[in-house]
């Protein structure tokens, strides 16, 4: 069963643009679904057919430097190429097509586009780096004496890297969009009245427990390197290990917080989101508002995934799955922010963006 | 929470913000424990003084309406809820005035009346001068 990209009725479409949609798609189903599945298939039975030649247990994992630290079952290649490969490019082949499910948001848009590219080059790195660590290990009488393949994941980043561009631009440049069905309706403001609407970006219950569990994990990793004991030798390596580790935990804590909570502020200048450590700030000026919108919002679905989310042509402050402002700029990008109480805060978008146009 | 002031109107700027955070409360938009924003930035969302903004929440805590701590911002008091209630009740007697064919002008008198006969509205509010660390 293949999913193919759903749209809403496309009854004010011209010919040209139907047919340009059609084509779209028809390419995007190619480069970012069949292809993908093609080459994870053709790696998979590679694979499997080395099977009997790999050495058991087979190096499954090397160090950052020299030869491989981690050993499983040749099989592992076989259930790891799967999984990721199919899994990941059926899950990026949802997402592109259920990205579009509000007409302002683009029947067809460069979010899809780079969805697709991202997907077939990725396809292609799981294969090689598959594929490669295999190779090197064949018909050895240990796996031990596998040889170091940082090379060989380098070349691979880069052929992930080449595809994408390649599929990136073989798909058509298309941007397709309708008028949103239910922009909002400015608020009713008297030429000499002034309003300010105030919000908050708050982060789902689920978005808490995953990076609380990250949090864990990390502090616990931490709190483990503090255990080892240190010989005197070491002492150098072992400090800066440290005070590396720390860094990376207050870091990701730091950013987890600034990433979540912010402070929305919609007045006549336009839309301000300021974290509550006071950065990051993201603004949307009310001269580049086209129209907006109050709608629901599917972080995963539209955006990928929750948090300050970024394709071409298209941004989303999404921290839970809800009611949010999504607004179209002058130049066709999407700016979107889950908040509370979304038909006032798009309302009085709508009328400062009215007011500086007028 | 939506502010909104209009600068033609003959109420002084600061008694229409007080307005609208009273407005908010009546609805039940504006909860007890809720912060109002900072009043740098209701200042730089409705382009007036800060001070004015100040001034605003000034009389919202003399009403008892909202906390000013430093630090911690204007907190919402548990007077919030009682307003939003008394909103309510008011709303019930609108309605059933409205019913009995008795207008706005009339029930706003009978009010009064009950408001003098109780020995509300006789006493001037409470008016503390503005706190150091508020005036900054």
């Amino acid at each position: 069963m293949i999913p193919a990209p759903s749209s809403p009725e496309p009854r004010r479409l011209t010919a040209e643009q139907r047919e340009a949609l059609a084509r779209a798609k028809r390419i995007a189903l190619w480069i970012g679904l069949i292809l993908p599945l093609a080459v994870i298939t053709a790696s998979t039975i590679v694979l499997a057919v080395w099977l009997p030649r790999m050495p058991d247990p087979a190096a499954t994992h090397w160090g950052a430097v020299g030869g491989p630290d981690g050993f499983g079952a040749p099989a592992t290649y076989v259930w790891l190429n799967v999984g990721l490969g199919y899994g990941l490019t059926l899950m990026m082949w949802a997402m592109a097509s259920l990205s579009s499910p509000k007409r302002s948001a683009g029947l067809w848009s460069p979010h899809q586009r780079f969805l697709v590219a991202v997907t077939a080059g990725f396809a292609v790195f799981t294969s090689i780096n598959n594929v490669a660590s295999a190779a090197v290990q064949l018909d050895l009488e240990d796996a031990h004496l596998a040889p170091a393949i940082g090379g060989l994941m380098l070349i691979s980043f880069g052929v992930w890297a080449i595809v994408s561009i390649a599929a990136w631009f073989a798909q058509p440049r298309l941007d397709l969009r309708l008028d949103p069905e239910n922009p909002a309706d400015p608020l009713p403001l008297a030429g000499s009245e002034r309003a300010v609407w105030f919000g908050e970006v708050r982060p789902s219950k689920v978005y808490l427990w995953v990076v609380g569990g990250g949090v864990v994990v990390v502090t616990a990793a931490t709190v483990m390197v503090f255990l080892v004991p240190v010989a005197p030798e070491e002492l150098w390596t072992m400090a800066i290990t440290r005070v590396l580790m720390v860094a990376v935990m207050v870091l990701i804590v730091v950013l987890c917080v600034a990433g979540a909570w912010f402070k929305v502020r919609i007045d006549a200048s336009g839309l301000e989101a300021r974290s509550v450590i006071g950065w990051p700030t993201f603004r949307l000026p009310a001269s580049d508002v086209q129209h907006v919108e109050a709608a629901q919002i599917n972080p995963f679905a539209e955006f990928g995934g929750w948090g300050l989310r970024w394709t071409p042509g298209r941004f989303g402050l999404v921290m839970r799955t809800g009611e949010g402002i999504l607004a179209t700029r002058t130049d066709g990008r999407l700016f979107a922010v889950t908040v509370d109480d979304s038909v006032r805060a798009a309302a009085m978008l709508s009328s400062a963006a009215r007011r500086v146009q007028e | 929470m939506l502010l909104s002031v209009d600068a033609a109107s003959e109420r002084p700027i600061y008694a229409q913000i007080a307005d609208a955070v009273r407005r908010g409360v009546a609805r039940g938009e504006i909860l007890a424990g809720d912060r109002l924003p900072p009043a740098s930035e209701v200042a730089h969302g409705l382009d007036v003084n800060k001070h004015t903004v100040l001034h605003a929440y000034q009389v919202l805590r003399d009403e008892g309406l909202i906390d000013l701590r430093r630090g911690r911002g204007a907190a919402v008091t548990k007077l919030a809820p009682e307003i939003a209630a008394l909103h309510r009740e008011v709303e019930a007697l609108v309605a059933r005035s409205a019913s009995l064919g008795i207008g706005s002008r009339a029930l706003a008198s009978l009010v009064a009346s009950a408001s003098v006969q109780s020995g509300i509205g006789s006493t001037p509010p409470r008016r503390n001068p503005l706190p150091k660390e508020h005036a900054r």
